[in-house]
């Protein structure tokens, strides 16, 4: 089929513009974990230098929603990352942050962290594979506490706030969630910990200074 | 200009079937389910005990719950799961997602509460229970069973002295096994002398289970109890001289009356995302039989029993028992749907002491459902934990990259 010069100009032009469009979304899609993973990095090297600096506002529970709360180390899966304070968007895109309504860590009570599976650094990217026995350690400007976990994650309904708000038992406790599974909101994957000991950091390093 | 627009074609049909994978996950039911199963229930008395013990729960929260329990005393109609009278080192409980779930079976001896410790003889009852949430769906596995089960009873009672009352059990027994009256009055006098050297009642029993399983969208309750072999008045083996031998005799192989229960079974499922429920139930099959004692190998003659019937042997002899066959029932309608199978009831050896009461092979399950599509005009939006995982967009993209593609190969064919 010929076409006429003009008709055919119109057209090459019209799928060059699709092409350069579909080609630019497709492109950002692929680009956007990557890019996620950038943003929390660049983060993250910010809180971890305010945190060491936060031990008053700690002390007096004024940590701003979007502000470092505590380093979280996960040593079975490498784990490293310093939780802001605050569950939102915003918030979470530092990679994990504390829901503001539970306890802080080494408090009496469930404290809670939601964090990244995908994109954002995923720190929770292999939540999955905690067993009962493995440690998370929670490092606040004031002491350092040693969670134990003490159930396989589970999974729950993403509307389910019971493992966050419905927890009658006493002693502390730390409940990591996360979406599930890997690459979907469908579901949440809850890990839950008990705390086995506490030690106060900054006891520690006056000891070690004197 | 073909190849380049097939392949465009190709890859959106791909594409449109992978976004519409997750979208499903959006209309789910809302539901809850429960099995109870229940091995044996004994009552002498105003005594009883509950031997085999299983229930469980799940709901769409998701929650699974359940209770394996060896034993327990007498419980009601509807046990309630927080406040079971049970002996806690035969029990196990589980809940998901909790603190500790429980995992295999726990096994103790039964403590048998006064005066029915010195007729019940139990050596262990068990309980297990496991249960988990995976995928946001309950599954619980539960189950209470004992080993064998044996009744002391005082059977000097059961073969009646007085002349006339005599005449009574062989008239009875002749109706059932048949045969002449004489050599049916010898063998009565022969158990005279016998029976209290045979063993009172053995009750071998199965297994009461109650679970919850998937498989697709589907979620079920099943509960079902294996049955049991009752054996009732031994007859102990003979010498050569016609005496009786002692500790020769096993009731569930030589007993005046054996009665066999058959499993009973219960189950109702839901459909997870469209909430269509259905139910089904057999009820246990009982099988009667009543020893030919003129024989001196156990030859038994069996006394049909249809279900729901009710049927009585040795009628006005100390031996008189009752046996009720039990019903299955199931019943489903909008939301909901329930089955059960009723327990096989006996009343065994009336004239002993009032007799032993039996319950056993109850079986039930039940869901109520209901549909809910997330995101409806009405529906109130959720309250969701944070979301902290971006659906996996690589494909989607890669479509992209590749209908790009094509547009420009179309392109550069348009002259």
């Amino acid at each position: 089929m010929k076409l006429s010069a003009t008709k055919a100009r119109r057209i090459k032009r019209s799928l060059t513009a699709l092409a350069v469009l579909l080609g630019l979304v497709g492109g950002g899609l692929l680009a956007y974990p990557f890019a996620t993973d950038l943003w929390a990095a660049r983060l993250q090297s910010n809180l971890v230098g305010g945190l060491a600096a936060a031990a008053d506002d700690y002390r007096a529970g004024k940590i701003k929603v979007g502000d470092a709360l505590t380093r979280l180390e996960i040593p079975k899966l490498g784990v490293d990352v310093v939780v802001v304070e605050g569950t939102s968007l915003a918030a979470l895109r530092a990679g994990a942050g504390h829901y503001p309504e539970t306890p802080l860590p080494g408090e009496d009570g469930n404290v809670a962290i939601a964090g990244h599976r995908t994109t954002y650094g995923r720190p929770f990217n292999r939540l999955d594979e905690l067993a009962p026995g493995d440690r998370v350690i929670l490092t606040t400007p004031l002491a350092r506490h040693v969670y134990e976990m003490t159930t396989q994650p589970s999974v729950v309904e993403p509307t389910d706030w019971s493992p966050i708000e419905a927890f009658p038992k006493n002693g502390g406790y730390l409940t990591l969630t996360s979406c599930h599974p890997e690459g979907s909101a469908d579901y949440r994957i809850v890990a839950r910990a008990k705390l086995v000991k506490s030690s106060n950091t900054i006891v520690m390093a006056e000891r070690r200074a004197s | 200009m073909k190849r380049p627009l097939a392949l465009a074609l190709a890859v959106s049909s791909l594409v449109l079937v992978a976004l519409p994978a997750g979208a499903a996950a959006s209309k789910r039911a809302t539901y809850a389910l429960e099995g109870e199963a229940r091995g044996l229930e004994l009552a002498i008395g105003d005594q009883g005990v509950t031997l085999g013990l299983a229930l469980a729960r799940g709901s769409s929260t998701p929650i699974a719950e359940g209770v394996g329990a060896g034993q327990c005393s007498v419980l009601g109609d509807e046990a309630d799961p927080d406040n079971l009278p049970c002996n806690e080192s035969t029990t196990q409980k589980s809940v998901a997602p909790g603190e500790a779930n429980a995992q295999g079976e726990i096994c103790a001896g039964p403590a048998i509460p006064a005066p029915l410790d010195s007729v019940l003889t139990i050596d262990v009852a068990c309980g297990s229970s496991v249960s988990a949430v995976r995928n946001g769906t309950p599954s619980t596995s539960n189950s209470g069973k004992v080993a064998e089960v044996g009744l002391g009873l005082d059977l000097t009672g059961l073969i009646p002295q007085a002349e006339d009352a005599k005449e009574q059990l062989i008239d009875q027994l002749q109706s059932i096994i048949g045969g002449a009256p004489e050599p049916i009055a010898t063998a009565v006098n022969q158990l005279l002398d016998a029976i209290d050297e045979g063993q009172g009642a053995q009750i071998v029993l199965g297994p009461a289970a109650s679970n919850i399983t998937s498989k697709g969208d589907r979620v079920t309750v099943t509960s079902t109890s294996a049955g049991a072999l009752i054996g009732v008045a031994g007859i102990p083996d003979l010498n050569k001289d016609g005496i009786p031998i002692p500790g020769s005799s096993v009731a569930t192989e030589d007993g005046l009356i054996i009665v066999e229960v058959g499993k009973s079974f219960a189950t109702a499922s839901v459909d997870k995302l469209s909430a269509a429920s259905d139910s089904d139930s057999t009820a246990a099959l009982v099988t009667v039989k009543v020893r030919d004692i003129t024989k001196v190998e156990p030859t038994y003659t069996e006394v049909p029993v249809a279900p729901g019937q009710t049927v009585t042997i040795l009628e006005g002899t100390p031996a008189e028992s009752t046996i009720t066959a039990a019903v299955a029932t199931k019943e489903s309608r909008e939301g909901s749907a329930v089955a059960a199978a009723d327990a096989v009831r006996l009343h065994l050896l009336k004239g002993v002491s009032g007799g032993v009461k039996l319950g056993l092979a109850r079986a039930t399950a039940a869901v109520t459902a209901k549909p809910k599509v997330l995101g409806q005009v009405n529906d109130p939006d959720p309250r969701v934990l944070p979301m902290t995982g971006a659906r996996d967009a690589t494909l989607i993209a890669l479509g992209l990259l590749i209908l790009a593609g094509a547009a420009f190969g179309i392109r550069r064919r348009v002259n």
